[in-house]
């Protein structure tokens, strides 16, 4: 028994030397992971740019007056 | 050092000299009296075996003990052969007494050597193992490979955990994994050795190999194993990546999941990547079906997941919308961004008091977007993730007016629901122009005084200066900045002139007069390009005046060249400079009068 005891403290010993392990992700990998998730591709889902967005308010515009008399 | 086989040919060689040593002894012949040890051994001779009277090194085994001794084969006595006169010390007795004293000293020899032999080899073992925690691998690689043969089987084993660690400290990975290896097969019970040889595995980022060493100990509960339980989440983050990127969705989510439960990295699994339907219908989306989108998302939401899963549900439906591009959808589109908002943010208010133009200085700026960037990266990334989802929501308030399905009454109060809507875009970890650009457009058309005017014009500019260039909004800017340009004339004119505030006829009869506040640098630079390619198209129509033209686009090409080199060197000194003082300006050092404290 003192044998095993003596043999389980040199192994968390020598097994305490190593480095702890670390998530090391290459950045390439991580951004083609992201691009999978939903909530990071919101607005490129939605194809919504500065193009867009004039467009859309141009066409509320046409519509001021309009909404006044309804 | 002795080769194994050979060493046991030897061995038993020794045991069948004993035996013969046994048999050649008389089973009725009574041991001669010794003062040596009380045991005697004897044991029948095979039938037919023989051996000549001689000296033998012999060895015992059983009972987990082993001596290693000498015995004697003695002649035999003759039988049948009259015997010639006995003389006094050499009769059978005699050649009996001598062989079992002979027998009997070998015996208390083997013992000895039998207690001293692994006595010494253990101690040899642990001066090595010694040297291992001491962090003298390379002085006890050699011992230890040379020892462990001799060791007793639990012993080997140590001797071989204990190679292979320094072996990996000493960056031989190819020979520490193969001993590893091979004593994780031959006892795949050591969780040490389970969790050093995947230790090393995923060091050579071989996650494939590192997995199901750790799928052992995990089903045996032995992930406490030094870090066990942290290797084991990088190793299924690791291949869960691998199965997204590879298209294995199944896979990755089942992964992901199991990087939860291990509880390390949990905080860094994506939280759409935790559900089948949430990846497949993102890759819906951005393949433009928004059919199989709607399918997945629908799904997603009938299964009645947890609130984050229902966000997510909702955000999906609501692109899906969006990209169906039917009648009315700005309304649901509204509607289920709503309820996405309220689920991922439920103490957080629908809509914020929109700020109105930016005032701040460079310096503030600059600390404000240093502490946005010093936030955890989980709050940034909720950040930007809302004032998506906000800006979105905005834009469906307008679309949903122009599509006459207003969600709100009269212009005025869609341009103040869009601005409190499109506040929550502006945020620290992202500078969008967006929303500048869309409240200052709502407002610029629906400006009722010269107040109203200016603050639409500097929402604009505030979008240009966040990297908007759409024509539209450059002309908007243009056309004010020419207004103000003549306005500034006519007032000074006037001023100097009469001594009296222009009227607004004044104003709007002015001719137009040149620039009177200064152009920037590309201004001057695309303007004179431009000119240079007119001039090129127009070519020989300039008749007479072309000589003279095509000079001064050579010579207005060539001062706007300096002008920029010039500007570029400006912005040097004004670099040195920050870099000198900025610590200083940001940390709030300057009094109010510019004096440094």
């Amino acid at each position: 028994m003192t044998a095993d005891r003596e043999i389980t403290r040199r192994h968390a010993g020598l097994l305490d030397r190593l480095k702890r392990p670390e998530l090391d992700v290459d950045e390439t990998d991580d951004e083609d992971l992201r691009h999978l998730e939903l909530r990071r591709v919101v607005l490129e889902v939605a194809e919504l740019d500065h193009a867009q967005e004039i467009a859309l308010v141009r066409a509320a515009v046409a519509r001021f007056g309009k909404a006044g008399q309804a | 050092m002795a080769h194994p086989v050979r060493r046991r040919v030897t061995r038993a060689l020794l045991v069948a000299g004993l035996l013969l040593v046994a048999g050649a002894t008389p089973a009725a012949a009574a041991p001669a009296p010794s003062p040596g040890p009380a045991a005697t051994v004897v044991v029948p001779l095979p039938a037919g075996a023989t051996l000549p009277p001689g000296r033998y090194q012999v060895t015992l085994r059983g009972g987990g003990r082993q001596i290693t001794t000498t015995g004697s084969v003695l002649p035999a006595a003759p039988s049948a052969a009259p015997s010639p006169p006995a003389e006094p010390d050499s009769g059978p007795g005699a050649w009996i007494g001598l062989g079992g004293a002979v027998l009997l000293a070998g015996i208390g020899a083997g013992l000895y050597l039998a207690t001293r032999g692994p006595r010494s080899r253990r101690r040899e073992f642990e001066r090595l193992a010694g040297q291992v925690e001491a962090g003298e691998y390379q002085a006890a690689v050699g011992g230890l490979t040379r020892l462990e043969s001799q060791l007793p089987p639990a012993l080997r084993a140590e001797a071989r955990f204990l190679c292979g660690f320094a072996l990996y400290q000493l960056g031989d990975l190819d020979e520490a994994e193969h001993r590893l290896a091979a004593l994780n097969r031959e006892d795949p019970e050591s969780s040490e050795v389970a969790y050093l040889l995947a230790y090393l595995r995923v060091q050579r980022r071989d996650f494939e190999r590192a997995q199901p060493v750790l799928a052992a100990l995990d089903r045996r509960g032995r992930l406490d194993v030094g870090q066990a339980r942290r290797l084991y989440g990088v190793v299924q983050y690791q291949l869960a990546g691998r199965a997204a990127s590879e298209g294995r969705i199944d896979d990755a989510v089942t992964l992901f999941r199991d990087v939860e439960r291990l509880g390390d990295f949990r905080d860094r699994v994506p939280a759409d990547l935790r559900s089948k339907q949430i990846v497949l219908g993102t890759r819906a989306l951005l393949d433009r079906d928004p059919a199989t989108a709607r399918r997945h998302f629908e799904e997603l939401r009938d299964a009645g997941g947890d609130d984050d899963q229902q966000a997510s549900a909702a955000l999906g439906l609501g692109l899906t919308v969006w990209a169906e591009n039917k009648p009315g959808a700005g309304k649901k589109v509204h509607q289920l961004l709503s309820r996405c908002l309220r689920l991922l943010d439920p103490d957080g208010p629908a809509t914020r008091r929109w700020p109105g133009p930016p005032s701040e200085t460079v310096a503030d700026e600059i600390s404000r977007v240093r502490r946005a960037g010093e936030a955890p990266a989980a709050d940034r990334e909720r950040a930007r993730l809302l004032a998506d989802i906000h800006l979105l929501r905005g834009c469906a308030l307008v679309r949903a007016f122009a599509e006459e399905t207003p969600l709100l009454g009269s212009e005025r109060q869609l341009l103040g629901g869009t601005a409190e809507r499109l506040a929550y875009a502006l945020t620290d970890v992202r500078q969008l122009a967006d929303p500048y650009l869309v409240v200052g457009l709502l407002r610029h058309h629906l400006a009722r005084d010269a107040s109203e005017r200016r603050t639409a014009i500097a929402e604009l500019q505030a979008a240009q200066a966040l990297g908007a260039r759409d024509p539209l909004l450059l002309e908007i800017l243009h056309r004010h900045e020419r207004q103000t340009q003549r306005r500034r004339a006519v007032w000074s004119g006037h001023a100097g002139r009469y001594g009296r505030t222009p009227t607004v006829d004044d104003v709007t009869s002015a001719a137009p007069v040149g620039p009177v506040s200064a152009p920037t640098v590309a201004e001057l630079s695309e303007r004179a390009e431009l000119l240079a390619a007119r001039l090129h198209a127009m070519g020989a129509d300039l008749g007479d005046s072309g000589a003279a033209a095509t000079a001064l686009a050579a010579r207005l090409e060539q001062e706007s060249a300096e002008l920029t080199r010039r500007a570029r060197a400006v912005e040097a000194t004004e670099a040195e400079l920050l870099a000198l003082i900025g610590g200083r300006l940001l940390a709030g050092d300057f009094d109010e009068d510019g004096s440094g404290t």
